[in-house]
This record gives structure tokens, sequence and C-alpha cells, in this order.
């Protein structure tokens, strides 16, 4: 494999951008194999009738897993020089094996801070079918143009998270 | 020994450090990026995570892999994470990170239930090849009783802090927990 790669730069996004989707469908499997690369053995991840016996319908993706689609997700668009600093998540309604995950996302808003780091807040929805199950706000930091330092190569003192403003969106 | 508080108001605030069992190694990474099909070369190809990130970083929201409690190690043989009840008294109970405190005061509340309407995480160093995480577990913001569909309960967070092993702050999560009964 090659070692080229897309990388998304601050002046090319605009508010209002819409990320290329993801569809994945869910199965049993896919539930399993992130609790697993998660390391998480809560039984209402792995075992169908525990999840049933505690009041779902059956086992169902774990957020760290969601988390991981999600990154993905971001970094798809991004390319491997875009760097999250912060997500938040709302749970609403579970993911389960049958359903097909969709994800997507919206830029709104972009900003640079004191320090010249350039923020790209996206606001990311996933949806089975027609129930939104999570609603995400994802901020994310790109170089400012083609050339330009990574958000990778900022030292802490130049990797302001702890400043960011509240997201804007609800979410 | 853990010393546990036994005043509902003795928990706010209580936390629990632990070093992790877990080291972040590159299968583990693999792993991930098998479960979730991230082709991101920052988490796998040397070459060019060494050009932008000075070398491979484990995925962002990955720090769960790298902080859960063995439900057995044989470093510790006598201890086990039993979450079905069913394994002999013979076994103490594993201290369960990097969630201790919510599980414990789970326990000491006597609510069975519990589910997580939102969490809030923020990352800082990036984790990489080698770390060990140092992992703080704390209880916040504990609320009063109260009844909704789901049951009779409280609302607390679990904030979760993560260092490597110089003492960089790597992530801080807060876990937003509703734990409750049924129908009481």
């Amino acid at each position: 494999m090659g070692n080229s790669y897309r990388s998304l730069t601050a002046d090319q996004v605009k508010v209002g951008d819409r990320l290329p989707g993801l569809r994945v469908p869910i199965t049993a499997t896919t539930v399993v194999q992130g609790a697993a690369a998660s390391r998480d053995w809560q039984p209402q991840h792995h075992d169908t009738s525990w999840a049933q016996r505690v009041g779902t319908r059956d086992i169902f993706l774990n957020t760290p897993t969601q988390g991981g689609w999600i990154s993905r997700f971001i970094t798809d668009w991004t390319g491997p020089t875009g760097r999250i600093a912060r997500i938040a998540y709302k749970m609403r309604v579970s993911i389960y094996p049958g359903d097909t995950m969709a994800i997507d996302g919206v830029v709104t808003s972009t900003y640079t801070d004191r320090s010249g780091c350039n923020w790209v807040d996206v606001t990311v929805e996933v949806t089975a079918g027609d129930v939104v199950c999570t609603l995400v706000n994802v901020t994310v930091a790109l170089p400012e143009k083609a050339g330009a330092e990574t958000p990778w190569q900022r030292s802490p003192d130049r990797w302001l998270v702890g400043e960011l403003p509240p997201f804007a969106a609800a979410g | 020994m853990i010393n546990y508080p036994t005043k509902l108001e003795d928990w706010e605030g209580f936390e629990i450090e632990r070093v992790s069992e877990v080291k972040v190694e590159q299968s583990l990474i693999d792993a991930w990026l098998e479960a979730v099909r991230d082709g991101n070369p920052l988490y796998w190809n040397e070459e060019v995570a060494k050009a932008i990130a000075g070398g491979i970083v484990a995925p962002t929201p990955s720090t769960l892999t790298y902080a859960a409690t063995y439900r057995w190690s044989p470093r510790r043989p006598d201890e086990i994470w039993d979450v079905h009840g069913v394994e002999s008294p013979a076994f103490r109970p594993a201290v369960r990170m990097p969630m201790e405190t919510h599980f414990a005061l789970k326990d000491s509340t006597g609510l069975k239930e519990g589910i997580v309407g939102g969490i809030d995480a923020e990352y800082y160093e990036p984790m990489r090849l080698g770390d060990r995480l140092t992992i703080v577990s704390r209880i916040v913001g504990i609320g009063e009783l109260r009844t909704n569909k789901l049951g009779t309960g409280r609302n607390w967070t679990n904030e979760v802090r993560y260092t490597n092993q110089d003492g960089r702050l790597v992530s801080i999560e807060r876990y937003k927990f509703f734990c409750y009964n049924r129908g009481a």
C-alpha cells in the first residue's frame, strides 16, 4: 500500500459542509467484535439472553465502538492529519444486530484559537432507519492550509482543548 | 483494600487511582481497526505516522482498551470480576477500572440498573505504543432521588482521568449515569 493520503485543510472547510455518509450493516459479530476490541465484557454487548432479561431487544453496540466508528467517519473525511480533540455523545436508542447504522455529519462551526490552531465542530447523527440513536458533537483540528504544520505536531502548551468554547449546536 | 464511603454524601468527589494492567500495543490497535474497519495510517503505518505524529498512535476513543481491568489475571489469581455473581466466594472482587467508583456506588446505593445518557470526552496527549495509563476514577454530581419511566434512582457522573507514564494528561471522560431500580 502506498503512503499517499488525503489531508483536508481548514481553508477548504466552511459551515454547512456535509461529510460523506457512512453506512454499516450491524450484525452480532459487529457488536461482539467491537466489545472485544474495547475489552468491554459487560454482558449486554455479547449475551443476548442477558440483554433481553434486562429489558433490551438484543445485544447492542457499546459506546466505545460507536466512538470508533465516528472517529473513523471523521478521519475518513479529514485524512490522518486531522486530530480529534473532543467527542460529546447523547445516547437515545441502542443500535442492534439487524440495524443498518447510518452516520451523517455537518460542519457547525470553524474557529482559530489564540495559539493559531484551526478547529472545526461537526454535529453527527447516528441513525438506524428513521430512528436517531445517538447525537454527537465532535471537535477536530486541521492544518491551516496545504504544507502547514499538522495538529499532531503541537506540543501540550499549544493544544488548548481545555479552552475550547461550548458546542454551539445542540446535540 | 479500598475503604469505600458508607454515607452517600461522602461519595461526592470520592476517587480511586490505579495503574492499568494493559499497555498500548499494536495487536490491540489492529483488533480495534478490524472492529471499525479504520484504515487511518496513523494507527498502523510507521512511515506515515512518524511523518505526521512522530510515530504510531492509538485510535482516539480507544482508552477503554488500555484501561479495563482484566476479568482475571495470573498476576492476581485470587481476584475475579464477576458480573454474573456465580463465582466462588473464595475469589476477592477485582477493582473494576476504569469505572470502579460507579460500580461501587451502585452496589452501595442498591440501585441495580444503570444507563449512560451521555458521555463527554476530551483528548490531550495521544496514546503511543508502549504507553501505560494511570487511571483516576471519581464520582461527581450525585443527584437527588427521583422517579421517571424507568424507575426510581439517581443521576451521577463518573469522571475518568487518564495520564501516561510521563504524567501527561491523555484524556478526560465524563460518563453521565442514571442508576435506578425498576418500578419502585
